[in-house]
């Protein structure tokens, strides 16, 4: 085994920090602004100890647990923002970490730019070494900057301390797990993968764990950050495994590092078969093949973030109910809170939807680039030939996410709340939403008939769209401008009936936009300049 | 010619904005030959296959591609033909045998029996995927899936990039092979030994417009050849027509001299250098390295009309060892591409 070569790693942290400032800063400061946001919103919204003990008691709901972990001191206003940035912590910050250890290690490799910086007077190790010093600086950045979120709104100073302290070091052991991956991967996107994988099941068995709080808590990096209880009883040993695992997991990496080719991986890359398929030689099967994992990837999304939304729907009303302020607010009992509620979640799956159509869309103007579309129209297929099975199984694509999560929500929201009659209401409203996707659709192909560079304009439409359709009745917008903005095109099904004429317009709209992109595209130079 | 021709092409414009990347051109292209499309980078070879592929629509000009309009007839016409793209990026999720079958399957479907002895011949593994490939071994999937087709034409854009020399030797093989069956080929390309090694015929471009075609031994003709001699008196060469870059010196008391010599002057040469006393005589005939860069060299005069290898060579008497005119080449080729810019 070869020794660690780590000269040069002050210019490979200057190259990184370059190259990459811009992502470090848009991942901290992003996330910040979700932790000031969160400790403005829940420090006005409890600002009684009364309101505090009526908050804790929702959070002892096993389903809010599985979620959120088990979060000491929900009485306190500190407990309270711990546990409602539960969620978003325990998916970005491991998020964060995985980005920005990859960013400076397999994507280097991959792309060989680790080859010409190597081939300087830097060490071998010196751009992983660099890679993870960024990330935990990043981390440590994140944690100190939550510590004084807390602080400025009135949390316990030394339980912020040790939250913030949490935070990063939760961090850190991703930061070892990407590293590893990096090692161990030949490509980012497999690297991304794994390490993924690993953040997933730190959440799931941290759920397991959570229910009833057994010893599978001990088992996760997740259930160590909620057994530090910054705002309970603090603890140390649970800092000891997460800074441990991130030493070890370094440590090994590291050695890794040292007995590998630059430029290769541990795993050998998979191989495949010798020839392609019938199904795989017909223009649908390589247009099903082409677009599936991304398909699959929404689909998956979506029934998980609603079947979530659903099964929560109980608790949320539980928890407005025990507030006095919040169902004064809501006035109009039960059913005044769930139609609305469900409505809400309704236009959340048509936005996902949505993303989907506009993203598995853009996967066009991607095979133009690429020269892939010239290829195939070099064969004896027309243009429409070619773009036909794509826009089928994208078309299929849009029912399947849309049927997950519309299904995920229905079934979970009827038995959340014991009424099997939310089912076809559901139901019909998600399908109620489909001339919507007609219209995005419309607008994309559009552009990618007469103006593929400015394809990707859509998602401004679609952003603009989502914050009218979701954030318009907050904002107090104009009703006709909510009304008229795509998603609110349809009427807000369930709470209100179906606007016809509304669903008509971004039907025919829809339509008639595609016809005209399709137009486009058979006319144009590919690829277009 | 123009009535049998493959690929027939007149007075072809194509304007991007502000850049014009073809300005009038013309390319001929017989049945059962090997042309040379040659051209830097940014001539506008590449944009010429598209518009011979029906994937570019020319702002004006004539093109016929086996008898039909490629814009129009794109779909019974690639029937016919199969084409190497520049650099593709295939899918990367596939393996390379997939990909072969997935790109050959609507040229009717690949000759199986072809296919598999290609895959051998080119050394290809089709069991990784595409995106763990080498570039060369990207390549090899292209050229496999186009040359395996049982097509009339096939066009060939700067299809063995990242080859290596043995790779590049298979290639050419079965190119050849290709030709015997009866199939045209159009090669862009701007690896001179190859298209030395295949073609026929080359045409070379510049700009987007044609500044010269023929067959190899036309262009050879017309363009001058290096003499270096060793003679024991001086053999009097300045003034004679067609001797350009002339360059003497002695070694050991004997006279040296270095020249270019037009095709039509050098038996006059030869009878003068004899005349002087042969030590040593060595007669270089141009390769197409040198035919490319005095075209390159000469555009302005070429643009006039006149066959102007007199004026450009000239350009050239400030040294003419070999090394030094491979540099005042290089030179030239880059003066040349700014006034492309311009």
């Amino acid at each position: 085994m070869s020794a660690l070569s780590t000269t040069g790693i002050g210019t490979s942290l200057r190259v990184q920090w370059r190259t990459g400032r811009k992502v470090v800063l848009a991942w901290v400061l992003g996330l910040f602004a979700v932790v000031v946001l969160t400790t403005s919103s829940i420090t006005s919204l409890y600002d009684t100890p009364d309101k505090l003990r009526s908050y804790a008691e929702t959070t002892t709901n096993p389903g809010m647990r599985v979620l959120n972990g088990v979060v000491a001191g929900t009485d306190t206003l500190g407990g309270a923002m711990v546990n409602e940035l539960g969620f978003v912590v325990a998916f970005a910050v491991p998020l964060l970490a995985i980005a920005l250890t990859l960013r400076g290690t397999r994507r280097e490799e991959e792309a060989g730019r680790l080859e010409l910086l190597l081939a300087s007077r830097v060490g071998r190790q010196a751009p992983l070494l660099a890679a993870v010093a960024l990330a935990l600086a990043a981390l440590v950045g994140l944690g100190l900057l939550t510590t004084l979120a807390f602080v400025g709104v009135g949390a316990e100073p030394s339980g912020s301390i040790v939250y913030g302290a949490a935070v990063a070091s939760l961090g850190a052991t991703f930061v070892g797990v990407s590293a590893i991956a990096a090692q161990a991967f030949g490509h980012t996107r497999s690297a991304w993968a794994a390490s993924l994988g690993v953040a997933a099941l730190a959440y799931l068995v941290r759920g397991a764990g959570a229910v009833d709080e057994t010893w599978l808590l001990w088992a996760s990096p997740l259930g160590w950050y909620d057994k530090v209880a910054a705002f309970g009883e603090p603890r140390a040993l649970p800092f000891a495994l997460s800074i441990g695992a991130a030493l070890a997991l370094l440590g090994l990496a590291l050695r890794l590092s040292a007995t590998r080719d630059v430029g290769g991986s541990l795993l050998a890359p998979r191989v495949g078969p010798h020839r392609a398929s019938a199904g795989l030689r017909s223009p649908f099967g390589l247009a099903l093949r082409e677009h599936r994992t991304v398909t699959l990837g929404w689909a998956v999304l979506a029934a998980v973030l609603m079947g979530t939304y659903g099964s929560l729907m109980q608790t949320v009303i539980d928890a407005i109910e025990g507030n006095p302020d919040l169902a004064a607010w809501l006035a109009g009992g039960e059913a005044g809170i769930v139609a609305p509620m469900a409505a809400m979640f309704v236009l959340l799956l048509a936005l996902l939807v949505g993303g989907y159509v506009l993203q598995a869309l853009g996967s066009l103007r991607r095979e133009e680039i690429s020269g892939r579309l010239e290829l195939q129209l070099s064969e004896a297929r027309s243009r429409a030939a070619w773009l036909t099975p794509h826009l089928a199984v994208i078309a299929l694509g849009t029912l399947l996410v849309g049927a997950a999560g519309g299904v995920a929500l229905a079934v979970s929201t009827a038995a959340a709340l014991g009424d099997s009659s939310w089912i076809p209401t559901l139901l019909l409203a998600s399908a109620q939403y489909l001339p919507v996707m007609l219209l995005l659709a419309g607008i994309s192909l559009a552009l990618f008939g007469w103006w593929p560079r400015a394809q990707a304009a859509v998602w401004v439409v679609f952003a603009v769209a989502a914050v009218i359709g979701y954030m318009g009745p907050g904002l107090d917008l104009p009703t006709w401008l909510i009304e008229w903005a795509p998603f609110g095109l349809v009427g807000d099904v369930p709470a209100e009936d179906l606007d016809a004429t509304g669903a008509l317009v971004a039907g025919a709209g829809g339509v008639v936009l595609a016809g005209l992109g399709l137009l486009g595209f058979t006319r144009r130079d590919i690829p277009h300049r | 010619m123009s009535e049998s021709a493959i690929i027939d092409v007149h007075g072809l414009h194509k304007t991007y904005g502000r850049t014009h990347a073809l300005d009038g051109l013309d390319l001929s292209v017989a049945p059962g030959e090997v042309h040379g499309f040659l051209g830097p980078n940014g001539a506008g070879k590449s944009t010429t296959i598209r518009v011979l592929l029906g994937l570019t629509r020319a702002d004006s000009g004539e093109v016929t591609v086996l008898d039909g309009d490629p814009w129009h007839d794109a779909v019974e016409l690639h029937r016919r033909l199969a084409y190497v793209p520049a650099g593709v990026t295939l899918w990367p999720g596939l393996t390379g045998g997939q990909c072969i079958d997935v790109l050959g399957r609507a040229h009717g479907g690949l000759d199986d029996a072809r296919r598999a002895d290609l895959v051998e011949r080119f050394d290809l593994d089709t069991r990784k995927r595409t995106r763990d490939y080498s570039t060369g071994n990207r390549q090899k999937v292209s050229l496999i899936s186009a040359l395996a087709a049982d097509v009339d034409l096939l066009l060939l854009d700067e299809p063995t990039s990242g080859l290596d020399p043995l790779m590049e030797q298979v290639f050419q093989e079965v190119v050849r092979e290709r030709v015997a069956d009866g199939t045209t080929v159009l090669l862009s390309s701007h690896i001179l030994g190859e298209v030395e090694a295949l073609a026929d015929r080359v045409s070379i471009i510049r700009a987007g417009r044609t500044v010269t075609t023929g067959t190899l031994a036309d262009l050879r003709r017309s363009t001058s050849s290096r003499v270096h001699t060793i003679t024991d008196s001086s053999p009097g060469l300045a003034g004679v027509d067609g001797v350009t870059a002339l360059d003497t010196g002695s070694v050991d008391g004997r006279i040296e001299t270095r020249c270019h010599v037009e095709g039509a002057a050098v038996s006059e040469v030869v009878g003068l250098i004899h005349a002087a006393g042969v030590h040593t005589l060595t007669i270089t005939p141009p390769s197409l390295d040198d035919l490319f860069l005095e075209q390159y060299r000469e555009g302005p005069s070429l643009r006039d009309g006149r066959g102007a290898t007199s004026s450009g060579s000239e350009q050239d008497s400030r040294g003419a060892t070999s090394s030094g005119s491979e540099q005042d080449g290089r030179g030239a080729t880059s003066a040349g591409s700014d006034e492309v810019r311009r």
